[in-house]
């Protein structure tokens, strides 16, 4: 078993990665807060989310959010399921998580059902998204479900 | 910080997960007010925005109470805790989806939470409860349609 100093540190970087990915809810519930969200992301990061995009860089990062905060007028993002993996020196690290959010899209009520996988990595003391892959498994009106109509056109 | 203090921390953290955790099983139908209000101080508050500010634990039962009365049925889905430790205080966020039956129908919620609490004894107590309700809907509406429908009838 490793010493306890690793233990401890292994412990702090899951519990400093699960807080990361809470704010990142938080900022995208809050109109999708492009300045704060692209703040989390490391300088190179990559947000790629398929057939929503890929985006490369604060600059790009950063439009993409602008976008979604004139589309979603109303967000929650519920984070659960998760699973966080780090090994030593703990200034990486992996994270596979589940998402469920109902949102208001172009006045629209609609359910997103996605999971992520991401990739973290520890800048100074903080922990930055390094990549985030999010893999969209629906995204479907209300009225409709995902059976009727498992993904609706973005605009 | 010492190793000792940085493993108090991360205990700590996870005592008030199981703690918050228990207040929503307490929530959820048939609605133990006595077991709810156990989770607070004797002077803690419950702040409830549109539905009203509950203080003292015999308010925040009274109120939890009448709840079983009004709806047979719902679950508090509670996650996504962020929570902060600062010796023998504590702050909480989390996020809320609940399925209540409501007059007979069904409806989903959509809420987030806040608290703080004090270590008591060896006990992490809620000192203060809040909620945002962001929907309360009929099942067959929808938050556009209809973001919050009656609780209080």
């Amino acid at each position: 078993m490793a010493d306890l100093e690793e233990r401890v540190q292994r412990l702090e970087a899951i519990e400093g990665i699960r807080r990361l990915k809470i704010r990142y809810a938080q900022l995208c519930d809050a109109n999708y807060d492009p300045p704060g969200l692209t703040a989390l992301f490391t300088e190179d990061a990559v947000w790629d989310g398929g057939d929503l995009g890929r985006y490369e860089g604060h600059d790009q990062i950063r439009g993409f959010w602008e976008g979604a905060s004139k589309a979603f007028t109303f967000a929650l993002h519920y984070m659960i399921g998760h699973t966080i993996d780090v090994d030593p020196p703990f200034t990486s690290g992996t994270g596979h998580w589940y998402i469920w959010e109902p949102a208001t899209v172009n006045g629209r009520a609609v359910f997103l059902g996605a999971t992520y996988d991401d990739v973290y990595q520890k800048v100074g003391d903080n922990w930055r998204f390094k990549q985030v892959n999010a893999n969209l498994h629906f995204f479907t009106p209300y009225e409709d479900g995902w059976v009727k109509t498992p993904m609706m056109p973005m605009d | 910080m010492s190793i000792e203090d940085r493993i108090r921390t991360l205990e700590e953290i996870e005592a008030v997960r199981r703690v918050l955790a228990a207040v929503g099983a307490t929530c959820d139908a048939p609605y133990d007010g006595a077991a709810f209000a156990g989770h607070f101080s004797e002077d803690g508050v419950m702040d409830l925005m549109e539905m009203g500010v509950y203080t003292g634990r015999a308010a925040i039962q009274e109120f939890i109470d009448g709840m079983r009365a009004r709806v047979p049925f719902t679950m508090h889905y509670w996650d996504g805790y962020a929570i902060d430790i600062d010796g023998d205080e504590a702050t909480a966020t989390w996020y809320g989806f609940e399925t209540p039956n409501l007059n007979g129908t069904a409806h989903i919620g959509g809420l987030t939470h806040d608290a703080t609490l004090k270590k008591i004894d060896g006990c992490w107590m809620v000192t203060r409860l809040g909620q945002e309700l962001h929907f309360m809907t009929p099942y067959d509406k929808g938050w556009v349609r209809q973001r919050v429908a009656d609780q209080t009838a």
